[in-house]
């Protein structure tokens, strides 16, 4: 049976009108006839750095929660490893996703958010050779 | 007495014949007068196959060899029944041994054979076996030479033993039998009229893992043979069947065949010749028929073939099912051995084969469809295809959950079977989309108190849950309780197995919890004063299907398929490559 995608859900929407008043995380929908999600970007705390960009898409079968794919930088080599990226079997195909807590997948765009600002912060600070504090 | 050789000396390893063998040489030689001889075919080192020369001129103590012979086991040879080993023929009383025109005749032929090393020389005649003789028949004896190549390739005469392989016996007690004897004559009217049925009567010779092994047909449906090793009863045969290749080719593919060389053979026999038959055992299903009914024609989809999927999978073929898809990547580890129904010998196979393995050493005739790769790569709505029922048993909840979907959107049942912290307690789910039950995922999925009751998820394993210490009767009791489940299930709701899911179904009682240990979690307080209560104990939970469920609400979605995860692969791929780094991200 086709997915009968219509665009950003009412849910999402609402959740970003006080997540992010004025958009400035440049949150975008991203949908086609099979795949529901949104891209943003995220400012890190460590200078010098360009902004993180993120990928989160529905997945049905978990209850519609959130996989995160890092889209910039590219660090699956580097941070590819079971405490802060796993590889998830996503139509077949492993797809390098933020390891939520317990590898599950996440609720909601607010907790989306979260999680991909954790994963921003500890991964910024590696960056700048700093030691991030939590997560070794 | 030939030359060099004394009526003592016997060197070598003994010539192995079968027993069909020598009552064809004292059926078709031994008892016709006067001399009558042929050739000898052998596969490996074990001689099983006379050719008859009727072409021949015999007198009383004369066999002329006829032209067609040489022919003929070349014929025979060419179609692979066996290699030319030597030749029997009888001499009148009193004369044992070959004479020099048995041993000169022999050498020519040798002479002719370079690819040959030996041949030997039977004689075949009237009296008591002598120390080194083979008995024939209750009257007859047979004494044994071979004419072998030395270092410098001259031909030299030996005396050897024999000994008789008792294959014709042990496959007759097990109702196959084994052609050991043709003619000439036989050969050349059937190759003239009935090629085929001569062929299908006559073993043949097939290599396997380097050995040349004797291929004997076994009576079936299917193409269905045991292909004997030369060195048999030591060495066991192999049970296999044949199957057509994409590119319609015959392709023999072997059966499990397990072989203990210390007890009876016959039944081991008739065990290995019912596999490559797939043939079941009568009887098999009796006392589970009147409460389950014929389940052959059921195929089943094992996901997971840890301590829940083996142990359902075998009381489901136990019970009749037919046909099974497993799905594992694992393979069997030491650990497995206490909670599951593997054995020493299955350790370090796919789970899958194990499985298989065993589901059909209890139904031979039980199909098994293999698959050794993650849930999450196996493409699954080609797997539910002609399914059944669907048993979701893995130990990684978003596999579980993904199949739950699958198989929803499939518009098929599902038992799905986990347990929780030291197996203390487990769940079964019953999901039946035509029954309008609740999902997997409403019932047991994130988010629910069944969640947290579960093992920590281990990130080295990809977030899949940790193996926990545990007994194995406890894992067992779970499972049995989904097992009876899947069997009701599969039965339906008029079956004595079904009749009691019925009422669980209609009221949505679809989450069964079983606590294994007494006092377990809400237990207590469900159970409070009722002393005589002790584990196991269970509550059946009412689901209801959560309206924005994209499995089971309103409206459904579908699972990501092979398209979407290409999709999002293509979507993370392009964007990486299309950033503009020196400016702000902007997308479109």
């Amino acid at each position: 049976m086709p997915a009968a995608h219509l665009g950003p859900s009412p849910a999402d929407v609402e959740i970003l009108r006080w997540l992010d008043p004025g958009n400035a995380e440049d949150w975008t929908p991203v949908f086609t006839a099979r795949i529901t999600g949104w891209t943003f970007r995220l400012t890190p705390p460590f200078s010098g750095q360009r902004p993180f960009v993120f990928f989160a898409f529905r997945c049905p079968s978990d209850g519609n929660a959130f996989r995160i794919a890092v889209l910039e930088p590219d660090m699956d080599a580097e941070y590819g490893h079971a405490r802060h990226m796993i590889r998830a079997h996503v139509g077949g195909r492993l797809i390098p996703v933020i390891c939520g807590p317990e590898g599950k997948p996440t609720k909601d765009l607010a907790m989306v958010r979260a999680h991909a600002a954790k994963w921003m912060a500890y991964t910024s600070a590696r960056m700048s050779g700093l030691n991030p504090g939590f997560s070794l | 007495m030939p030359t060099g050789q004394s009526e003592g000396d016997v060197t070598g390893a003994p010539v192995r014949i079968t027993d069909g063998l020598v009552d064809a040489i004292l059926a078709r030689l031994a008892t016709v007068p006067p001399e009558r001889g042929g050739a000898l075919l052998a596969a490996g080192g074990l001689v099983h196959l006379l050719v008859e020369d009727s072409s021949a001129r015999y007198s009383r103590t004369s066999w002329d060899i006829s032209t067609a012979l040489s022919a003929t086991v070349g014929e025979i040879e060419a179609a692979g029944h066996g290699t030319l080993a030597g030749t029997v023929h009888t001499h009148p009383p009193g004369v044992p041994e070959p004479s020099s025109t048995d041993i000169a005749t022999t050498r020519d032929a040798l002479g002719l054979n370079p690819h040959l090393g030996e041949l030997v020389i039977a004689i075949v005649t009237e009296g008591t076996p002598r120390e080194h003789d083979l008995p024939v028949g209750s009257r007859h004896r047979m004494s044994l030479h071979v004419l072998r190549r030395n270092h410098t390739g001259q031909p030299s005469l030996a005396r050897v033993r024999g000994a008789v392989v008792p294959l014709a016996a042990d496959l007759a007690a097990a109702g196959i039998t084994i052609a050991s004897a043709t003619s000439i004559t036989s050969w050349r009217r059937r190759r003239r009229g009935r090629t085929a049925r001569l062929r299908a009567e006559l073993p043949t010779v097939i290599t396997l893992n380097h050995s040349p092994r004797l291929a004997v047909r076994v009576r079936s449906a299917r193409p269905a043979a045991l292909l004997i090793h030369p060195g048999y009863p030591q060495v066991g045969p192999v049970a296999v069947t044949g199957r057509q290749d994409a590119g319609g080719l015959a392709v023999l593919q072997p059966l499990p065949s397990p072989w203990d060389p210390v007890t009876e053979p016959c039944p081991q026999l008739a065990a290995l010749a019912r596999a490559a038959a797939g043939r079941r055992i009568a009887g098999s299903t009796k006392r589970v028929w009147p409460v389950v009914g014929a389940l052959s024609g059921r195929r089943v989809l094992i996901a997971g073939a840890g301590s829940v999927g083996s142990r359902i999978a075998e009381d489901l073929v136990r019970s009749g099912v037919g046909a099974f898809t497993v799905i594992d990547p694992d393979r069997v580890e030491a650990p497995n051995l206490a909670r599951t129904i593997y054995s020493a010998a299955d350790i370090g196979a796919p789970k899958p084969d194990a499985l298989a393995r065993r589901l059909q050493a209890i139904d031979p005739a039980a199909v098994v469809d293999r698959h050794a790769t993650p849930l999450g790569t196996t493409d699954l709505p080609r797997a539910l295809a002609g399914v059944s029922l669907v048993v979701a048993a893995t130990d990684d909840m978003t596999e579980q959950a993904l199949l739950a979907h699958h198989a929803y959107a499939a518009g098929l049942p599902l038992v799905a079977c986990a347990l929780y912290k030291k197996a203390a307690a487990g769940e079964v789910v019953l999901s039946v989309p035509a029954a309008g039950t609740a999902c997997w995922w409403c019932a047991v999925g994130a988010g629910t108190p069944s969640d947290s009751y579960r093992p920590d998820r281990d990130y080295g394993l990809h977030g899949r849950l940790a193996g926990e210490s545990a007994l194995g009767p406890s894992v067992h009791l779970v499972a049995g309780v989904a097992a009876s489940a899947a069997l009701g299930l599969l039965a339906g709701p008029r079956s004595q197995a079904g009749r009691h899911l019925k009422r669980l179904l209609s009221q949505r009682r679809t989450l069964g919890l079983i606590a294994t240990t007494p006092a377990w979690g809400f237990f207590k307080t469900v159970f409070a004063g009722m002393d005589h209560q002790h584990a196991p104990q269970s509550v059946w939970v009412r689901v209801d299907p959560d309206a924005n469920c994209p499995v089971c609400g309103a409206c459904p979605v579908p699972p990501l398929d092979a398209q979407a995860g290409t999709e999002i692969a293509a979507i993370i791929s392009e964007r990486r490559q299309n950033f503009d780094h020196e400016s702000p991200v902007r997308f479109p």
